[in-house]
């Protein structure tokens, strides 16, 4: 059933087994995964079934660190969430991603890889993104064209596959409609989650629509899928009862903000004798696949103190006067200096693949190389609470995103190893670009719109907010979905493990209320 | 003996020694020259040098000293393991060559030169082109 907020009486109380808070891809899936449970869910969205100009103004906040993206609009906030505009991007997080490095400062998820497998299965199924073959060698081989041997072990080959993309909000809409335990009430936001005295469980929501109805919610358990940001201002803004916010009682809510910084480090000038390799720049859409290779780092290049890294690569042509391609060494690329250097690599290039013959001629192609990188989990990076209040009156969200110095020279690190790998198994040689040493730090960094940490998952109370379930710590009906509970974020893009996750909770939760 | 004598004689011991000296300076002068010479005809038998240079001038820059030639043609005769005029063979230099980059890529054993992610070998003898060609 899908319900208006702002046509309900003043003053309702709305009742449930679960209430989620946010319909985006957490809380949709979390929806859809307890249709038939037996448990009544109630799923709350702040705004409309559709953009809506003065719902999305709720997300407007401060930018106070990093150069980063309009907090109004890199978030949207209508029935589906940031998925209605999502890029489709789909990978799991790496074994590694979940384990403890002694040289990563705070990672380390409370759980192994393995335990989100059955449920990755099934995210990969609402997501739309076909068979799961991220890591599948066969898979690989026929996207790329053919088998590719990697040598060195620093460096291996991924996909990155990709959803239609799956806009949760439209492709749901109507078995939520049908359901007869799903309520959405959608133009409808959560004010403040009400606790007991002792702040030991969540007595109630209280709720505010835009035209100034105010409406209350009752339920056995509360899940907050708001999104990696607004998790945590929901739970610091609700301090009715305890002043510094829910969960917080270590001050780590908002904390360990993460991003995953994009660059275009490198170039890789690829003179390949056998031409496979020149599929790694292929994007394949074939039998339910669609999907592009991508490099990722193993495990013997991260070790104990390395950021995880992906890759994709793209050709970079440059074109002549008339529009045709250019040569990579043609002396009209960038200046003569530079074409010549890059001659001189490409001769280098001859001693790991054997001597040309009489008259042969490598093909050179240069290929750009962007990439995705973790960043360390860094307690500075956060999200507070302005001084300024949104239309509901509610305190506007604070960001401060940070980097420190370890993110960028890891990147350089483990793009060293990636350049020996990538000559020594005959594919090309790598010219790292930007940012340089010199550059000042972190120079131009981008990011991709991901939100992650800020109530992030510790078994020990004391380094995280939520438990391994996803229960906050100390509140025994609370729970949070999405990606600010990762403690660490790996490379790859979150949507896939928020979406497990969400199964994964789902199967708690009914498990719960047994 | 008297105190001339003595003097005399240390006289003719320095005398004796100093040409001893400038002997030795200037045989290994012409060696190092041969050494050199040889060296350079080895490399323009397996490459071009000239395209190496731009290259090597990334590398020569970043030296924190004015690199010399006979210590850019020592740092690279210990990662081949053996002494560049002797590879009178292109095969062979070839193949030594080739060896010395597997091993350093293997090694991990890189520099960046101009941002190209190289090897040390790939790296000296760049240099060493810069030098020989200038």
């Amino acid at each position: 059933m899908l319900v208006d907020g702002r046509r309900l009486p003043e003053a309702t109380t709305l009742s449930a087994d679960i209430a989620v808070v946010g319909a985006g891809a957490a809380g949709i899936t979390l929806a859809k995964r307890l249709m038939g449970s037996g448990l009544k869910v109630l799923l709350i969205e702040s705004g409309g079934l559709d953009y809506d100009q003065d719902a999305q103004n709720l997300n407007a906040g401060e930018n106070v660190g990093l150069p980063y993206a309009d907090l109004t609009y890199n978030r949207l906030r209508f029935l589906g969430g940031t998925t209605n505009h999502w890029g489709g991007w789909c990978r799991p997080l790496d074994a590694i991603d979940f384990e403890q490095r002694p040289g990563v400062p705070y990672s380390g998820w409370p759980f192994g890889r393995e335990a989100l497998e059955p449920y990755y299965a099934i995210a990969q199924e609402l997501v739309e993104a076909g068979p799961f073959a991220y890591d599948d060698e066969a898979r690989i081989n026929e996207v790329v064209g053919g088998p590719i041997a990697l040598k060195g072990g620093n460096l291996a080959l991924g996909l990155f596959q990709y959803s239609p993309p799956t806009r949760f909000g439209y492709r749901y809409r109507d078995e939520m409609r049908r359901a007869a335990d799903v309520t959405v009430v959608y133009n409808t936001t959560l004010l403040e989650i009400e606790v007991a005295d002792n702040a030991g469980a969540v007595t109630g929501l209280r709720l505010g629509c835009l035209n100034g109805r105010r409406l209350r919610v009752r339920a056995l358990r509360y899940v907050l899928a708001a999104g990696g940001i607004e998790n945590a201002r929901l739970l610091l803004a609700s301090d009715s009862t305890v002043a510094a916010g829910l969960g917080n009682g270590y001050d780590l809510v908002g904390r360990f903000f993460m991003e995953h910084p994009h660059l275009a480090p490198a170039r890789l000038l690829l003179t390949p004798r056998d031409r496979t390799v020149l599929g790694l720049l292929n994007e394949v859409r074939r039998d339910g696949l669609h999907a592009r290779p991508c490099l990722r780092a193993t495990h013997k290049a991260l070790g104990a103190s390395n950021l995880n890294m992906t890759a994709t690569l793209s050709l970079r042509l440059e074109l002549d006067a008339d529009g045709r391609p250019l040569a990579p060494d043609h002396p009209d690329i960038d200046d003569a200096d530079e074409a010549a250097r890059r001659s001189a690599v490409a001769r280098l290039h001859r001693w790991t693949q054997g001597p040309a013959a009489e008259g042969e001629s490598l093909p050179a192609v240069e290929a750009v190389m962007g990439l995705a990188s973790e960043q360390t989990p860094n307690p500075t990076s956060r999200v507070t609470l302005s001084a300024t209040r949104d239309a509901l009156g509610q305190r506007r969200v604070r960001l401060d995103w940070r980097l420190v110095p370890e993110d960028l020279a890891s990147v350089r690190r483990v793009l060293k190893l990636w350049g020996a790998s990538l000559a020594r198994s005959g594919l090309g040689h790598l010219r790292l670009v930007s940012p340089t040493r010199d550059d000042p730090w972190p120079g131009a960094i981008g990011w991709g719109n991901h939100h992650m940490g800020t109530t992030r998952m510790a078994a020990d109370p004391t380094r995280g907010v939520v438990n391994a379930q996803g229960r906050v710590h100390g509140i025994a009906n609370l729970y949070i979905a999405g990606s600010s509970v990762f403690p660490t974020a790996g490379a790859a893009n979150p949507t896939l493990t928020i979406v497990a996750l969400a199964v994964r909770l789902a199967e708690h939760l009914q498990e719960a209320a047994l | 003996m008297s105190g001339k004598q003595l003097a005399r004689r240390a006289l003719l011991v320095g005398i004796a020694l100093a040409a001893g000296g400038v002997t030795y300076a200037w045989r290994s002068s012409v060696k190092r020259r041969r050494q050199l010479e040889r060296a350079r005809e080895v490399l323009h038998r397996i490459l071009e040098p000239a395209a190496f240079r731009p290259l090597g001038a990334a590398y020569l820059a970043q030296q924190p000293a004015a690199a010399r030639v006979e210590d850019l043609l020592g740092a690279l005769e210990r990662r081949l393991a053996t002494r560049l005029d002797t590879l009178s063979d292109h095969d062979s230099a070839f193949g030594q060559i080739a060896a010395a980059i597997e091993r350093d890529l293997e090694a991990g054993d890189v520099v960046e030169l101009d941002g190209w992610v190289v090897a040390e070998t790939a790296a000296l003898i760049a240099g060493l082109c810069q030098l020989l060609e200038s």
